[in-house]
């Protein structure tokens, strides 16, 4: 169904020019290029700078694959899937091995990747440092300098109070050893993924306007004390009801009409996988 | 040579209100070697104070020469030495004892006393302090004020603790301004008998004494100085 | 007894500025404002230097461009023109003949943090008042690539302790505390990473006489037990003569008189410091 739009819906200038910024921004890993973000049928705040960048790198033989806090199918996984496909008629699947392109909000698939596939994912707000600091020129001036004093100091005030670091998603890194970046708000369990990967990262803030990157093999350290070091989540003692998988991130899930607790892998293709090969096994807990 | 003053004289012209000249000394020349004491007498007024200052250099000379003979610069005209030098001269080899007892608040007579030894000199704080009690015992301050503050001290027992801090390190040249005014006869005596002390290790003093008798028991030789005519 | 800091005809000029600025203003024009361009000349041709383990005050009321000294030294503000060098201060070998206002932000930052540290007189302004205590003076630590929190725990307990200040507040906020409590803050972030130069700024006026002795009696401390050099900037000549070695009396941004603390009390030359000397003795 392709009326009078352009392949991928932008125009080939503006492809360019997002290329352009997507190019600098792995030139300079963790570094935020700013871009000018267009206006697209999807509403600021709801992907438009991951879609930005989707929109620019895809081509016709490329393989989609878009979720939404690890699920295929939730609705703005679903629209924008559906959207890139009628721009551009490319397959899409919710295969993690098969795509070749994987734009995502708020998690890393739990199958590593390889290096001919791109990550995309969606930016809410780009800047870590507006944690402690709410000036943007200031927070610029501080990624100029590498001043990142105010960030180390929220942590000691954190490990002051509370006894332990109590940030949670965009848990805050410092790539290839230069700038502090905010990984999205991932949970800390997908942070690890980001270090030294076969794959390149690449992050789109639409409304913010800004591009940055993490190409293969770049060292993603978060912030941490040598005595209080950076940890992920602890699902020990719990395992995915579906497909009895203890090694994922889980979802906490309440279960209607009681109040049971269930975990459940937010990985939903993964999980979907591995329920098929416990089904072909003949035990749903064998693992 | 341990000291020649040349020709010194004091002006302090006022700027601030009604302004005039006022004329402190005039014309003052004398010389002073290790181990000499030269008594300055003269009637009140007359400018005794101001002659130690000026070689302390708590004033500024208007004319004249100040020529001090440092252990460690060698010939130093002190009436144009840069600060820096006056400070360290001060701090290694030149002491004064002024008339007016100087409050270090919150420091206990002691410590007052020990403190140049441990700054200046290197000396470990336990063996300064150990000097500084025997000094202050000797000159009659009871023990149980030696780790009070002098500001509740009485007079003589300020001027005996001024004196000790000056002394406890042995200058080079000593300065005294009325060393003995607030002190009873027994207190006087014992001052004099250490400053014999310092004047038979060769260091050079220069005082002023009201009480003609303390004046004869030290000094060596005597300056008249007059009122500025 | 050498130099460990020498300043050169530092001058600074809010405003555009104009040839005629440095020759119209001044003590004897009785203004530091240009009444060609409306430029203030906060401060000019101000050159000193600085002995190491002493203590230089300068002296000087409001508009005499002291409080501008400091800043220009802390790097808080740039200067017009004017020069300053360290001579093998511990910790800024690197520096050793070059103008510090030539350094890049990065080099005046490890500077201000390793070696220089600064006291003002509102402790708001040297304080980050969304930190605890603590924080604030493992600020300094953090800045200087400190990692590890046990010995940062460890090094801010013992400076908070030298200062008198009460373990149990470590984590309350600046606001919470009483001005002398903040001035002690203030002083152990300063000395966090153990500089050779302090540069105080009024820090004891505005606190209770009891508490201003106190505060003053910590500074003669550390001062002796770590040997600072230590630029004491106030307008009370009591204290001055308390703590300085030398004086710099200052008026409407020109040095007006430089000398021994006692020389300058006793037989002040210059009229404005006759006119000092005599309001306040």
């Amino acid at each position: 169904m392709r009326l009078s739009y352009n392949f991928a819906f932008l125009d080939e200038n503006t492809k360019r020019e997002i290329r352009r910024s997507i190019l600098k921004a792995i030139s300079i890993p963790g570094y935020q290029v700013p871009f000018a973000s267009r206006e697209l049928p999807i509403a600021k705040g709801w992907g438009t700078g991951g879609l930005q960048i989707t929109l620019s790198i895809i081509g016709p033989d490329d393989m989609l694959k878009v979720i939404d806090q690890g699920c295929d199918y939730s609705v703005n996984a679903v629209n924008i899937k559906k959207f890139i496909k009628a721009m551009t008629g490319v397959e899409t699947t919710t295969d993690t091995t098969k795509a070749t392109v994987i734009q995502t909000r708020h998690r890393i698939p739990e199958e590593p990747l390889r290096q001919d596939q791109i990550l995309v994912l969606q930016v809410p707000y780009p800047e870590p440092l507006r944690l402690v600091e709410p000036s943007e020129e200031e927070t610029r001036r501080m990624h100029e300098e590498k001043d990142y004093g105010k960030m180390y100091l929220y942590l000691y005030e954190d490990i002051l109070r509370y006894g332990e670091i109590t940030i949670g998603a965009r848990y805050p890194v410092m790539v290839n050893k230069r700038y502090i970046m905010d990984p999205t708000p991932i949970p800390r369990w997908d942070v690890p993924r980001l270090n030294m990967a076969d794959n390149l990262f690449l992050f789109g803030a639409g409304r913010e306007k800004k591009i940055y990157a993490v190409p293969p093999y770049t060292t993603v350290e978060p912030l941490e004390f040598e005595d209080f070091k950076f940890r992920v989540e602890d699902f020990s003692g719990k395992a995915c009801y579906k497909c009895g998988a203890t090694d994922t991130f889980l979802d906490e899930i309440v279960e209607d009409g009681t109040v049971r607790r269930l975990y459940a892998c937010s990985d939903t293709s993964y999980c979907e996988k591995r329920m098929e090969a416990n089904k072909h096994a003949g035990s749903s807990k064998s693992f | 040579m341990l000291l020649r003053v040349e020709n010194l004289s004091k002006k302090f012209e006022i700027k601030v209100g009604q302004k005039k000249l006022i004329e402190s000394i005039n014309g003052i020349s004398f010389e002073l070697e290790k181990g000499e004491f030269l008594a300055l007498c003269g009637p009140s007024g007359a400018g005794k104070s101001s002659i130690l200052k000026c070689i302390y250099r708590t004033y500024i000379p208007t004319k004249g020469h100040i020529l001090y003979n440092s252990y460690e610069y060698g010939l130093v005209p002190i009436q144009k030495a840069p600060d820096w030098q006056m400070i360290r001269l001060r701090r290694k080899e030149i002491g004064y004892v002024s008339q007016f007892f100087s409050v270090i608040p919150r420091v206990s007579a002691m410590d007052i006393v020990a403190e140049p030894l441990v700054r200046y000199f290197g000396v470990d704080e336990k063996e300064a302090r150990e000097r500084a009690r025997w000094l202050l015992r000797r000159l009659g301050i009871p023990s149980n004020l030696l780790d009070a503050y002098p500001s509740t001290f009485s007079g003589g027992e300020q001027q005996r603790v001024n004196i000790a801090r000056a002394i406890i390190w042995k200058p080079r040249l000593l300065l005294l301004d009325e060393p003995t005014a607030s002190l009873d006869e027994k207190s006087a005596r014992i001052v004099l008998e250490l400053l014999k002390e310092l004047k038979e290790e060769e260091v050079g003093m220069i005082g002023i004494f009201h009480n003609e008798a303390h004046l004869k028991a030290i000094a060596d030789k005597v300056l008249e100085v007059k009122k500025y005519e | 007894m050498r130099v460990v800091l020498r300043v050169s005809n530092l001058t600074k000029i809010h405003g555009k500025g104009c040839p005629e600025c440095l020759s119209i203003t001044g003590p004897k024009q009785e203004t530091n404002i240009c009444r060609r361009c409306s430029s203030v000349v906060a401060c000019a041709d101000v050159s000193f230097e600085l002995y190491e383990g002493e203590i230089l005050g300068i002296l000087g009321e409001s508009g005499s461009g002291k409080s501008t000294v400091i800043k220009l030294l802390n790097f808080e503000i740039e200067p017009t023109f004017g020069e300053a060098h360290l001579y093998d201060v511990r910790g800024a070998e690197w520096v050793n003949g070059k103008n510090l206002f030539s350094l890049n932000s990065y080099q005046k930052r490890m500077l201000k943090n390793t070696v220089i540290g600064v006291v003002y007189q509102n402790p708001l302004l040297g304080l980050n008042p969304n930190v605890s205590a603590a924080g604030n003076v493992a600020d300094s630590l953090l800045v200087s690539g400190w990692r590890n929190y046990s010995s940062i725990k460890n090094r801010v307990e013992y400076l908070l302790e030298k200062m008198e200040f009460p373990n149990h507040r470590m984590k309350d906020l600046p606001r919470n505390l009483s001005g002398g409590m903040q001035q002690r803050v203030q002083i152990a972030k300063a000395l966090a990473n153990e500089p050779s130069i302090l540069l105080l700024d009024e820090p004891t006026t505005g606190l209770d006489l009891s508490v201003q002795a106190r505060v003053l009696d910590l500074i003669r401390k550390i001062h002796q037990e770590l040997n600072l050099s230590i630029i004491f900037v106030s307008h009370d000549l009591r204290v001055i003569n308390l703590l300085a070695d030398r004086v710099i009396v200052m008026k409407l941004g020109r040095i007006v008189e430089m000398g021994l603390t006692d020389q300058i009390l006793n037989d002040p030359q210059h009229e404005y410091t006759q006119l000092l000397v005599s309001s306040q003795l």
